[in-house]
């Protein structure tokens, strides 16, 4: 019988910083030490990963990269409690424990032929982005792509280099805000719910997923509702604190459904039935 | 205990304005048990009630839940709260008060003069089986205890909590009304912990390593204790980790360990540790080791002087230093 | 289903005949009944006073080393060759080892739990019928009964001098073989006694109540202050979560046993203020009220409707032992009764 809470082995290839301040983000890129784990490691964007140090203990992180960039596995964590200090302190060459996939992931099968939105703030951007690089690398199947995505200071923004390469490509859109005036930033200065609306995306044959601080999300809903979208078009992630990753330790449970293993990702609709995801 | 009178003045008392709720006893429907009861209006005030069974300890409510009811500096003309208090919850009210936890003019305080609680599960195995709502009062030496049409009449040392048995401070020491006559005072004794400090190391060994083999690590204990309300407690914390959480005789000792000292000094001898526990830790023995040893040493009894500054916050030239060169 | 008679002075010497098993009864330590390995069968405690704290533990042990790691950091496949020795958990009450089929539900199922399952399947559960009941026993309102066999391999009745043992399963029936020459066939008298005391332990469960229109109006009641009332009395300790033979949330935590790092499993509970705390600081569930409702939505209404069955078996130790007197039967009265 496999061991579900034995993780694997893996080594941090490359380490980068993507914010600076008080809410520090890095970017992990892991490769898993043995080969028959890394062939069998197939995950869909929207699946997490127990990221784990020795001694110190495990934390859930969802996936950043997409599974069709091969050469490794991405995930970008914000620097919080025991584990993710802990986690911080590696460096490439490092190594790191892995386990998973685990989890639910965005439908993108069904996303054919529609327009992706994505509506992320800070550390929100990481599950999104494993959709964005999804979506580039199979970009025929898919119309349109918006990304729109804000932090509070310039400081804080994730993938800044990526994104502004993306804001010179035609075949995608690209909509970056600050919350507040920056010297040096001509573009949209506010919060992300109000840049949605300032850019009204049509809900046309479109899909929404938004990702972020909770206020944000609360905010970008309301938005999205407003601007047309169906509650059938609207997809989110909740997270939790999480152990075992696997829906036996009971405590992520939102309601009847476990995040690790029935989320992250839930649909508006889904997330209507569930009175303890608060969702009015 | 004259019960209407209390009533009677729990109902001045909540429709006094601004007092936002009572807290006092009510007797649950069935057998011996009491519970906490959080009056409100003059129905929930028919329900209060004061007997030999109430045997919880009501400050706990003020401190247990954060962001609770009380916050140090507020204002007496916002709600105030009520509550029945027996003498070891006074104590611990007056520790809390002199560790400034709680504001005092947010309380209104009816003390009770308390001749001891009777002992849950002696009461319920003493009756096994009955469900009956008792009433129990205290008669001269024994408690006289009606289930339904029956009638009994229970020595008083059959049933009193052995904590009681040890209770040296009867009588409230802080208070704004007072619901009875004051009760005779017994001088403090600690035979329990002498029988224990005279043990060998190995009968030490033997007897603790038995006792911490059986916690639960369930927290009972630390969130039945009025004194406990730190916001980050220290044997829950992860970053830093000082206590393990495996369950075992070395980490359920350093647990029991912590808390004791963490209490040491302002323990206020109330004895809900030891009523809570489910596996009959005899907790009381590490803090009357403590309340001992701070007499001896600091000349410090905690919870007696709202004015009192807390012992390991204030430094004296007396201070006992034969520890230091 | 095979049954025998055993006199009841020869169950220390039957319990003595099992061959190489690791013997598990309710033994008394202090004021406690509850269940340990024992060495010698004059340990054990058929205790009719007092309800032993449930057989879970010795299924989910409340410290479980996952597995130690080496010194350079790497995980140590752990080692399953210690719990494949047979078990023998004499004492088992009926509603304890339906418990476990509600463990069962979640361990066994998507993604199995190895260390439960090894457990499991080498675990012979030997019951005691309840023929006296205790205070606060509600288990014939949950499906189950004194008498039930359900999750049991044994099941033994209190005739009065003797002991008549029903088995229901296969493993049962080896165990039993090693004491052949101990087991009768039973009497016509021990079947009648046996009929006896399973109609009186019936009779004499105080408490029940009805779940219908308890999971008829937690539809309705999410956002309704009833739960801020129920919790106003809880201390938010893990009393009830521990000592409920249905309750199996742990925790996972990175420590060093005797100076090895090892990653252990313990017990947690969803009660505690911390159980849901994240790094951040954010807590979904940072009062009692919402913990509360929380437990109660777990045991009588997701579990209902993901695995069919309340997470609940009735035995009552949770209103038995909770030190601010909640009762669960009179919450869930009050639930059913709040429209």
């Amino acid at each position: 019988m496999i061991n579900p809470y034995l993780p694997h082995q893996a080594k941090i290839q490359s380490v980068k910083q993507e914010t600076t301040g008080d809410r520090v983000i890095k970017t992990f890129k892991l490769v898993l030490e043995d080969n028959s784990c890394r062939e069998s490691f197939l995950y869909k964007p929207g699946q997490c990963a127990m990221l784990g140090v020795p001694g110190v203990g495990e934390s859930m992180i969802s996936i950043t990269s997409s599974p069709t960039q091969k050469e490794s596995i991405a995930f970008s964590i914000m620097r919080m409690g025991k584990v993710t200090s802990a986690i911080h302190e590696k460096e490439a060459g490092d190594p790191l424990t892995l386990r998973g996939p685990y989890g639910n992931h965005f439908p993108l099968d069904e996303w054919k032929g529609k327009n992706i939105l994505t509506v992320g703030g800070g550390i929100g951007q990481a599950p999104l982005s494993s959709i964005i690089h999804y979506v580039l690398d199979n970009r025929t199947d898919y119309g349109a792509i918006d990304i729109i995505y804000g932090a509070r200071t310039t400081a804080d923004l994730c993938y800044k280099e990526e994104l502004f390469e993306m804001e010179r490509r035609e075949d995608i859109r690209v909509h970056l805000s600050i919350d507040v005036r920056e010297e040096g930033w001509d573009r949209y200065v506010g919060f992300v719910p109000s840049n949605l609306l300032r850019i009204k995306p049509s809900p046309e044959n479109a899909v929404a997923i938004t990702c972020g601080p909770p206020v944000m999300i609360k905010f970008v809903l309301k938005n999205l509702l407003q601007l047309g979208f169906a509650e059938s078009q609207i997809y989110t992630t909740l997270e939790n604190r999480m152990k075992c990753g696997i829906g036996k330790c009971g405590r992520c449970n939102v309601g009847p459904v476990y995040v690790c293993k029935d989320g992250p990702v839930f649909s508006y609709v889904q997330l209507k039935s569930l009175p303890e995801a608060h969702i009015s | 205990m004259d019960n209407q009178r209390f009533r009677d003045e729990a109902k001045r008392i909540l429709s006094e304005g601004n007092v936002r709720c009572l807290i006092g006893y009510s007797k649950d429907a069935a057998g011996f048990r009491v519970s906490p009861l959080f009056a409100r209006t003059e129905g929930d005030v028919e329900r209060l009630l004061f007997s030999p069974l109430c045997n919880i300890s009501l400050v706990n409510y003020l401190t247990l839940e954060k962001g609770a009811l009380l916050e140090s500096g507020a204002r007496a003309e916002e709600d105030k709260i009520a509550i029945v208090a027996r003498g070891c919850d006074s104590r611990a009210l007056c520790q809390i008060l002199a560790e400034k936890g709680i504001s005092r003019e947010r309380l209104i305080v009816l003390g009770v003069p308390c001749p001891g609680v009777i002992d849950l599960s002696r009461i319920e195995a003493r009756f096994q089986g009955r469900r009956e709502c008792a009433e129990v009062t205290e008669e001269g030496g024994a408690y006289l205890v009606r289930l339904g049409n029956d009638s009994y009449a229970v020595p008083k040392e059959e049933l009193l909590a052995e904590h009681c048995k040890r209770c040296s401070f009867p009588n409230p020491l802080v208070y704004d009304v007072l619901l009875g006559e004051p009760v005779a005072q017994r001088k403090p004794s600690y035979e329990d912990v002498l029988a224990v400090e005279a043990m060998t190391l190995e009968e030490k060994e033997k007897f603790w390593k038995e006792i911490f083999g059986r916690c639960l690590r369930c927290y009972a204990c630390r969130n039945a204790c009025p004194l406990c309300y730190c916001d980050e407690c220290v044997l829950e914390r992860l970053s830093p980790q000082w206590i393990q959480r495996s369950v075992n005789g070395g980490d359920n000792l350093s647990f029991h360990l912590a808390r004791a000292y963490h209490l040491a000094g302002r323990c206020a001898g109330c004895g809900e540790c030891e009523r809570v526990c489910p596996v009959n830790l005899p907790l009381m023995l590490l803090n009357r080791k403590m309340e001992k040893d701070m007499q001896a040493l600091f000349g410090h009894t905690a919870g007696t002087d709202v004015e009192q500054k807390p012992v390991f916050s204030t430094f004296d030239r007396k201070d006992p230093e034969d520890f230091i060169l | 289903m095979e049954n025998y008679g055993l006199k009841k002075d020869s169950l220390k010497e039957f319990l003595k005949t099992l061959q190489d098993v690791e013997l598990f009864a309710p033994v008394r330590r202090g004021d406690v009944t509850a269940f340990e390995h024992v060495s010698d069968p004059e340990g054990v405690a058929l205790d009719l006073e007092h309800q032993p704290l449930p057989a879970k533990k010795l299924l989910l042990p409340q410290t479980e080393i996952l597995f130690a790691f080496d010194k350079k950091g790497l995980p140590k496949e752990p080692d399953f060759r210690g719990t494949k020795k047979k078990r023998f958990v004499f004492g088992v009450r009926p509603c304890d080892a339906r418990g476990f089929g509600i463990i069962d539900s979640v361990y066994e199922k998507d993604c199995p739990d190895p260390y439960y399952v090894a457990k499991r399947s080498n675990t012979v559960l030997a019951g005691l019928q309840c023929s006296h009941p205790f205070p606060n026993c509600f288990c014939t309102s949950l499906g189950g009964s004194p008498s039930s066999s359900e999750g049991l391999d044994l099941l033994f009745f209190d005739c009065g001098g003797s002991y008549l043992i029903e088995v229901y399963t296969e493993k049962g029936q080896q165990v039993v073989k090693e004491a052949q020459s101990l087991l009768s066939s039973p009497s016509a008298e021990q079947i009648t006694e046996k009929e006896k005391v399973v109609r009186e332990a019936a009779e004499r469960i105080q408490r029940s109540l009805s779940l219908d229109g308890v999971l008829r109006n937690m539809e309705i009641l999410f956002e309704d202050p009833i739960w801020g009332d129920m919790a106003r009395k809880c201390i938010s300790c893990g009393i009830c979560t521990y000592t409920c033979p249905t309750c199996y949330c742990f925790d996972i935590q990175d420590e060093k046993i005797q100076g090895k790092a090892k990653r252990v499993r313990i017990w947690d509970s969803c009660m505690f203020g911390e159980y849901t705390l994240h790094a951040s600081g954010h807590n979904p569930r940072p009062t009692r009220a919402e913990r509360l409702r929380n437990r109660m939505y777990h045991k009588f209404k997701h579990n209902i409707d993901l695995h069919g069955i309340a997470g609940c078996v009735g035995c009552g130790r949770c209103i038995t032992l909770c030190p601010a007197n909640e009762d669960l039967i009179e919450n869930l009265q009050s639930i059913e009764s709040a429209r």
